[in-house]
């Protein structure tokens, strides 16, 4: 399986390539006044907006640092529908790519409450990869919060009354 | 705006000089490396791509975020469907176009053997291609372009030898200028203006606009069993 890396400060992490729909270089956001913690802002890919997250100040609690290696990986995200919206995560050092087995990543044993993210771990000879489960990233209300406009522009047009 | 903002980042950014070994004791320098051994040559050394990933550790450069921006607001260029593909070559003042498939190789020019009793046909004589003899034809003379101006200022060097092979039947042709595979959409194939075209008629299926430059799409199908006719 192939791997993108990015870091969090120092530490290396992996998202599954398969997940990634872009690598996109730092470009410039639409900043949203009063957005929460992590949210950087929104930016036109491809002629529709879509919202990006800065996963240093998502986790860390500091933005990413604006170099040529930090880019913006856009990947799927589910909403509260499941259905699959494009998110931008804004990760330094996005520069390599990695092949593994996806055995080769192990349990962490460790699970944090508070960062449901955070996968299986790879031993590498250059350090510690671990997995990112991105479709755990955002909190629910930060994720409603991203794709509410979307919801109210495209109401679902055929909802079950249960 | 030009205050340098600091925000709380942790300083991840390496600042190590980079060390241009492969100049020094690589393969740029003195080949006295002893990674030489395992990787050959430098661009297969981890030293050297982790120096290439290095010098993604900069600063943005001015405009960088605004100018991606502008670029990821347009659609995605997909590779459309129904395009073809040509090789634009030049014969005298004319650039003329033949799909890609045609060429197998261009070659540099090369002595070209004359056959006895070929003096004013198409068959200009003998070339050799990786030791093979191939008919070496002239391209202006099946046109019937014989008495084209030839523009005296074009440098020599661009002249090259195509290699063809259509339905097996292969073929050289000099030609003065080779713009190698170029792609176009169907669309732009526009069809000869009906008294402009210079060429036989029949081996013309359109004209390609490239470069403020005019060049007439060959048909292969017809040019190449006109050829292999006339040689019989």
């Amino acid at each position: 399986m192939l791997f993108l890396l990015f870091q969090l400060g120092k530490e290396r992490y992996a998202l599954p390539a398969s997940k990634v729909v872009e690598v996109v270089p730092l470009l410039t956001l639409k900043a949203l006044p009063k957005a929460p913690p992590g949210v950087a802002g929104i930016f036109n890919y491809r002629g529709s907006p879509v919202p990006a997250v800065d996963i240093s100040e998502l986790t860390l609690g500091y933005r990413s640092s604006e170099c040529l290696s930090t880019r913006i990986i856009v990947v799927e995200y589910p909403d509260a529908n499941g259905n699959n919206k494009l998110l931008g995560l804004i990760a330094e050092h996005a520069t390599e790519m990695l092949r593994r087995d996806a055995k080769e990543f192990l349990d962490a044993g460790v699970k944090l409450a508070n960062a449901p993210f955070l996968g299986p771990i790879l031993m590498d000879a250059k350090g510690p990869v671990q997995l990112i489960q991105e479709q755990k990233l955002l909190d629910e209300p930060v994720r409603d919060l991203l794709f509410q406009e979307q919801l109210t522009l495209n109401p679902p047009t055929a909802v079950s009354t249960s | 705006m030009s205050e340098p903002q600091v925000p709380a980042v942790a300083p991840n950014a390496q600042t190590s000089e980079l060390v241009a070994c492969w100049n020094a004791a690589g393969v740029y320098g003195d080949n006295s490396c002893e990674k030489l051994v395992q990787h050959v040559h430098c661009r297969n050394c981890p030293v050297y791509s982790a120096a290439g990933v290095q010098l993604l550790e900069r600063a943005l450069p001015a405009g960088y975020r605004a100018e991606w921006a502008e670029h990821f607001s347009n659609e995605k260029k997909l590779p459309e469907a129904g395009a073809i593909s040509v090789v634009l070559f030049r014969l005298g003042t004319e650039w003329l176009a033949l799909p890609t498939q045609a060429f197998q190789e261009v070659a540099e020019r090369r002595q070209i053997r004359s056959l006895p009793h070929q003096r004013q046909g198409v068959v200009l004589g003998l070339a050799n291609v990786r030791g093979e003899l191939l008919i070496c034809i002239s391209l202006g003379h099946l046109l019937g372009q014989e008495g084209m101006p030839a523009l005296e200022v074009v440098r020599a060097s661009y002249q090259r030898l195509l290699v063809a092979n259509w339905g097996g039947s292969r073929y050289v042709f000099p030609v003065d200028e080779v713009r190698g595979p170029q792609r176009f959409h169907a669309d732009e194939l526009k069809g000869p203006p009906a008294l402009a075209a210079r060429a036989t008629p029949g081996f013309t299926q359109g004209l390609l606009v490239w470069r403020q430059r005019v060049a007439a799409f060959l048909d292969p199908d017809v040019l190449f069993s006109t050829l292999n006719r006339s040689l019989m």
